[in-house]
């Protein structure tokens, strides 16, 4: 055994590796139970919104309904990953740097672990020539100054992508998107990945500034 | 078809080979079946996304090799390898016989997350060092250098020579 790790581990290795993965443990309800969990999770998290969502709907009724109400269904798009832009307080951990928790408003990125703060809101596409679509990206945990943040942009509901790599630029960086709608940004520092949804909206919608 | 009838056919397909790697990773049938439960949940959550990828095992994987090096960044560096194997079946044949696996198993845990990572990804899932860098989001030199730490390491123990002092095993080392 010592010979054959001594020799050629490399040559070896394949086969023992092989061997080791046939020894893993299979669960069959495999995909029932990841369903499962991110279920449970959505209830954790959406419950409580929900009852007042449900709230919000039960009053709106009765205003509609009411004499007088308009009865009028609203138009609404289609569904989208792109929610509005965060408006309270900062997480505590992304406060640094920052006079107001609440002075920008914010997006959450997929983990949870990094926030988009937005400082010309709404962002648009494409730029204008008077203010920049500049946004700042604060980690919970600190990258290494060597990693690089690279976005990868998807345009939801299209093929169209686009890449940034932002060199671990300090401070806020200009992101132009190339169209306007929701981009799904793929987000890549390191060894670690995470994503994040927002919008860009056409720059003829956006308030003179 | 829906977005859960896919899943479900994604995961039927691959669903045993993702426990294979997350087993080999790991070393431990907890610690795998955990991953491979967190990494679904977090593909299942963005299906219609990674189902229309280009390469969705490519993306599952990465995502467990993330969460793999995730998990073990945030555990720390109090985990300390064994100094020696517990009863180590001196003699036995590496290529066959639980034995062996134990023992391979056992020098894996002797090297850094990262170290772990490369091998298992070049020498189990058969990736060349472009893709790796790629995985892990490291240059290729960076993988090239885990890879020739992690072989060595491996070699000194499996040879008798365990170096306790050697900081690469202890995740230290990106």
């Amino acid at each position: 055994m010592k010979d054959a790790a001594m020799n050629d581990l490399e040559t070896v290795l394949p086969g023992l590796l092989g061997d080791l993965g046939r020894d893993a443990p299979h669960d069959p309800d495999l995909a029932d139970r990841a369903r499962h969990g991110v279920r449970r999770r959505r209830v954790l998290t959406v419950g409580p919104l929900a009852a007042v969502l449900a709230v919000c709907l039960t009053l709106g009724g009765i205003w509609i309904t009411r004499p007088g109400g308009s009865g009028t269904a609203p138009v609404t798009d289609p569904p989208s990953a792109c929610r509005p832009l965060e408006t309270g307080p900062l997480p505590e951990w992304a406060r640094a740097g920052f006079s107001q928790p609440d002075g920008n408003p914010f997006a959450r990125s997929d983990s949870g672990a990094r926030v988009a703060v937005v400082f010309a809101a709404p962002l648009v596409s494409p730029p204008l020539p008077d203010r920049g679509n500049k946004i700042l990206w604060v980690p919970q945990e600190t990258p290494a100054l060597t990693d690089d943040l690279v976005i990868t942009g998807t345009l939801e509901g299209a093929t169209t992508s686009t890449t940034i790599d932002l060199h671990s630029a300090p401070g806020p960086s200009s992101v132009d998107m190339p169209a306007p709608g929701c981009w799904h940004l793929s987000l890549t520092w390191g060894s670690h990945t995470d994503g994040i949804d927002l919008r860009w909206e056409p720059s003829s919608s956006a308030a003179p500034s | 078809m829906t977005d859960a009838l896919d899943f479900d056919d994604y995961v039927a397909a691959n669903g045993r080979a993702l426990e294979s790697y997350a087993f080999v990773l790991t070393g431990q049938a907890a610690s795998a079946q955990d991953l491979v439960q967190t990494t679904l949940m977090k593909a299942y959550r963005h299906w219609r996304r990674v189902s229309r990828t280009e390469y969705p095992d490519a993306y599952i994987r990465r995502i467990l090799t993330n969460t793999y090096l995730d998990q073990r960044r945030r555990r720390g560096f109090t985990e300390q390898p064994m100094a020696d194997l517990p009863e180590r079946a001196a003699g036995a044949d590496l290529a066959e016989g639980a034995a062996a696996r134990s023992e391979i198993n056992w020098a894996l845990e002797q090297l850094s997350p990262h170290q772990r990572a490369v091998i298992v990804l070049r020498h189990f899932v058969g990736l060349a060092d472009a893709a790796i860098a790629d995985e892990l989001g490291c240059s290729q030199a960076t993988v090239r250098s885990h890879a020739t730490r992690g072989l060595q390491r491996m070699r000194d123990v499996l040879g008798g020579r365990t170096t306790d002092s050697d900081d690469t095993a202890t995740g230290r080392l990106r």
